[in-house]
């Protein structure tokens, strides 16, 4: 399931050690690298898809020829021409993320897999197990390194996080918000944590940071839930500058939503009360690490070349009309070690419209979409009265 | 009475179990309840309880129970609400006087004469919260048995149940049926079970539907020594469809068919126990080509027809469920045949689990015979829905299963059909007490 749990760089730790090593051998499969080297949003929707679908189907093979598991699903559940070299993006099989939940899916043997991410969005849920190798693992890092060049520019830029430092005292199993934080912390210098261990905000360390680095540009991190509920509501009325700042957030909307907080109240409320105007929300999941989604100075999110979204009517299952929410599938060619090059999400989406040089929308090309939220949870029917009997059970 | 109650379930709680403490709170004030039949009300549990064993004693099929049935089933079968909610016109067939008659000369005629029938006393209805008329089903059992009725409705309201509780406090008004108004309570409490636990100390029978997990958890409240427990597990079922009939069937004959097997996938989005949830094609290969040819389609057409559309929830829920049916069994094909149904073929029924998400989900798999099914079916399978099977087959299988498995073999449409024999049990026969008087 797509948690919209921000692990940019997940697992921090290979990230940031495959950034510092030298690149690994790809593996045999033919690897087309030239989408990572593209311009981040510069391909027109045409040439991006004709290029990503002969990644993807090359990635396909390699996973069915690595996976018994893709194979089989890929071998019944879709015909052949699902991974023919002629095949479009939009017919490319898909796996529901769900399906790392239950099952071990990966395309390297045991012994090569360095790290395995594991997520588990709500409470008491299974969590999510993605298998990465060193491979997967550097290419991940790669696309995230660009892609946050891209606002940061190409120096490391001095780091508030918006976080408790608590979040990674053990440093062996961390959660997936604190892999988050690693990962992004390969992107910052002389981090500072915001908050303490209680969660309340640490006025001196706050104080400390923004008068040794508030005057010239610097990140701030963190999940999108925190900054409202841990940062700004506590933040209000302390005249913290951060007019200099640039804010980077995920995680998803949910909770804000239970609050009647959007995006442009997020982003209004931030700027009036601490002068913070360079806010990017992305969108991204633990099932496919590094592919961002990077919000634009429009609000909308923009895919990177390597990556993309693919709206489905859920009646049809067939690509929605741009204007039309539907169910969002995300592709990207960073996934060799695991077969989640196509997965369909649990989120709806909408494709706002389809980026075309000389028109409108950030000077960006290709498709800026917006997450609407989850599916809505199906209410349940039938004789069997689980509900009640948990209810039962739980006094 | 209103002491003696909590006390005892207390004292028999903690003989059969510690662990369980008692809620607090729930047992030292008396606990009220929300009454709903025969008339809305806040109420102590005490005082209903009090009526309830003080009403006055009835025998089974007692005048003023045929009375109410026939008046109540006349109104529903006249509602134009009944018409947008088919499971009510089904309850008013089931409830109208030709029918309650029949069930009533059946017993006649099976009557012996050292045994003389009476009522069991009070009947404690735990029905599920999602499938609305079974409360009805079961509550009329009982009535016609001349029993005292106590039934837990669940918070979870519904029009249809709404509507079903109006009805029946009007009626139960009437001056007439003034004694057997005092034998029904049908109310709602929160999961309470010092409450659950008073009302089970009280009650001679506990019906309880809901599956194994309301099962276990209501269990836990002590009832009676000489009390019984009906309860209603877990269950699974499945379709048997002659290919060769299926195959050759006219067009009306076909259309017919779907719009059986429609009623029964279809009304509780295929959630309910005995909703088939694989289907057994029982012929020669190219008989069951020709036969899925022309009923799936035909059913998905159907259904879209009628409006049955499951959310996107349900819908992805059943994907993922396809993709791990994938690697855990045999599927061997799917097919989709639009937001409504989806076929999953399987090899064989070796391995095949019985794991389901609903909405509109259908295993198949191609037999030469129905004894394909002995070493499948388990306790757990409960209703066979057949088509154009001889019935010679259906006893076979059954004397073969010895048991095993397998409650109900009913003909296609009749599978959410709630009838006196349910689960193995004649719910008739359970709701009354038979007393020995030899001649």
């Amino acid at each position: 399931m797509s948690e919209e749990i921000a692990t940019p760089g997940a697992g921090g730790a290979p990230a940031g050690a495959a950034a510092s090593t030298a690149p690994v051998a790809p593996p045999s499969s033919a690897l087309d690298d030239s989408l990572l080297d593209a311009p981040l949003f510069g391909l027109a929707q045409p040439e991006k898809e004709r290029r990503l679908a002969a990644a993807l189907v090359a990635l396909t093979a390699h996973h069915r020829a690595a996976c018994p598991e893709y194979r089989r699903l890929t071998d019944v559940l879709y015909a052949p021409r699902a991974w023919d070299p002629a095949a479009a993006l939009t017919e490319l099989p898909y796996l529901p993320v769900g399906l790392f939940k239950s099952h071990r899916l990966a395309s390297v043997p045991a012994s090569e897999i360095s790290t395995t991410l594991t997520s588990s969005g709500t409470t008491g849920q299974v969590p999510s197990q993605i298998f990465l190798d060193k491979v997967t693992s550097h290419r991940q890092s790669r696309a995230l390194a660009a892609i946050m060049g891209h606002i940061l520019g190409p120096r490391r830029l001095p780091m508030l996080i918006i976080d408790t430092s608590d979040l990674l005292k053990n440093r062996t199993a961390f959660s997936a918000r604190g892999a988050g934080v690693l990962g992004m912390m390969t992107f910052g210098a002389q981090a500072r944590f915001a908050l303490d261990p209680a969660m309340a905000l640490d006025v001196a360390a706050v104080g400390e940071f923004l008068a040794k680095h508030g005057r010239q540009p610097f990140l701030i991190f963190g999940f999108t839930f925190m900054v409202w509920t841990a940062f700004l509501e506590q933040a209000r009325g302390l005249g913290l500058d951060l007019s200099q700042g640039i804010l980077v957030h995920s995680g998803g909307w949910k909770k804000l939503a239970d609050r009647a907080v959007d995006n442009p109240t997020f982003k209004a409320e931030l700027r009036r009360a601490t002068g913070l105007r360079r806010v990017y929300n992305f969108y991204g999941m633990v099932e496919q690490v590094g592919s961002v989604f990077l919000e634009g100075e429009d609000g909308l999110l923009y895919p990177p070349a390597f990556a993309d979204v693919i709206v489905r009517d859920p009646d049809t299952m067939l690509e929605a009309a741009p204007g039309q929410v539907g169910i969002l599938q995300t592709v990207s060619v960073l996934p060799t070690s695991y077969p989640g090059h196509s997965l369909l999400t649990e989120d709806l989406g909408v494709v706002e419209r389809v980026g075309q040089a000389g028109l409108p929308g950030c000077g960006r090309l290709g498709k800026a979409f917006r997450v609407v939220g989850r599916v809505p949870r199906a209410e349940l029917r039938g004789c069997s009265d689980t509900h009640a009997a948990q209810r039962e059970h739980a006094r | 009475m209103s002491t003696s109650a909590p006390d005892q379930a207390t004292t028999t709680a903690d003989a059969a179990a510690s662990a369980s403490a008692p809620p607090p709170g729930s047992s030292e004030a008396a606990p009220m309840v929300s009454l709903w039949v025969p008339e809305r009300a806040e109420v102590p549990l005490a005082s209903v309880l009090a009526s309830l064993s003080a009403a006055p004693p009835s025998h089974p099929f007692a005048d003023d129970a045929l009375e109410l049935l026939d008046r109540f089933s006349r109104r529903l079968l006249a509602d134009p609400i009944s018409r947008a909610h088919p499971e009510l016109m089904t309850l008013g067939f089931f409830t109208r006087k030709a029918e309650v008659q029949r069930a009533k000369a059946e017993r006649l005629a099976a009557a012996r004469p050292e045994l003389v029938e009476v009522p069991l006393g009070l009947v404690f209805h735990v029905p599920p919260a999602n499938v609305d008329t079974i409360f009805m089903y079961s509550w009329v059992q009982s009535l016609l048995a001349g029993n005292a009725n106590l039934v837990r409705l669940s918070a979870r309201r519904s029009p249809v149940v709404d509507h079903l509780c109006e009805l029946l406090c009007e009626l139960l008004a009437a001056p007439e049926l003034a004694a057997l108004r005092a034998r029904v309570a049908m109310l709602h409490y929160g999961h309470d079970d010092a409450i659950t636990a008073a009302i089970s100390a009280r009650c001679a029978l506990r019906v309880i539907w809901g599956g194994d997990a309301a099962v276990s958890a209501i269990r836990r409240a002590p009832l009676p020594p000489g009390a019984r427990d009906l309860p209603f597990a877990d269950r699974y079922s499945l379709l048997a469809l002659g290919a060769a009939a299926v195959a050759e069937a006219s067009a009306a004959e076909l259309a017919t068919l779907v719009e059986r097997l429609f009623n029964d996938l279809y009304w509780f989005d295929q959630a309910g126990c005995s909703s088939p949830r694989l289907c057994l094609w029982v012929g020669p290969r190219v008989a069951a080509e020709a036969a899925r040819a022309r009923l799936w389609p035909a059913l998905a057409a159907f259904a879209e027809q009628r409006g049955y559309h499951p959310d996107v929830a349900m819908r992805l829920a059943k994907d993922v469920f396809c993709y791990r049916a994938v690697l855990d069994g045999t599927v061997v094909a799917r097919a989709v045949y639009g937001p409504a149904l989806t076929v999953l073929e399987v090899a064989s029924l070796d391995g095949l689990g019985r794991e389901h998400p609903g909405a509109g989900l259908l295993f198949e798999a191609v037999v030469d015979g129905l004894g394909a099914l002995a070493t499948w079916v388990t306790r757990k399978d409960q209703t066979l829905t057949h088509f154009g099977l001889p019935r010679d087959q259906l006893v076979a299988l059954v004397q073969r299963l010895a048991g095993r498995g397998l409650d109900r073999v009913v003909p296609v449409g009749q599978a959410l059909q709630m009838s006196r024999w349910w689960d193995g049990y004649d719910l008739a026969s359970e709701m009354i007490r038979r007393v020995h008087v030899p001649a």
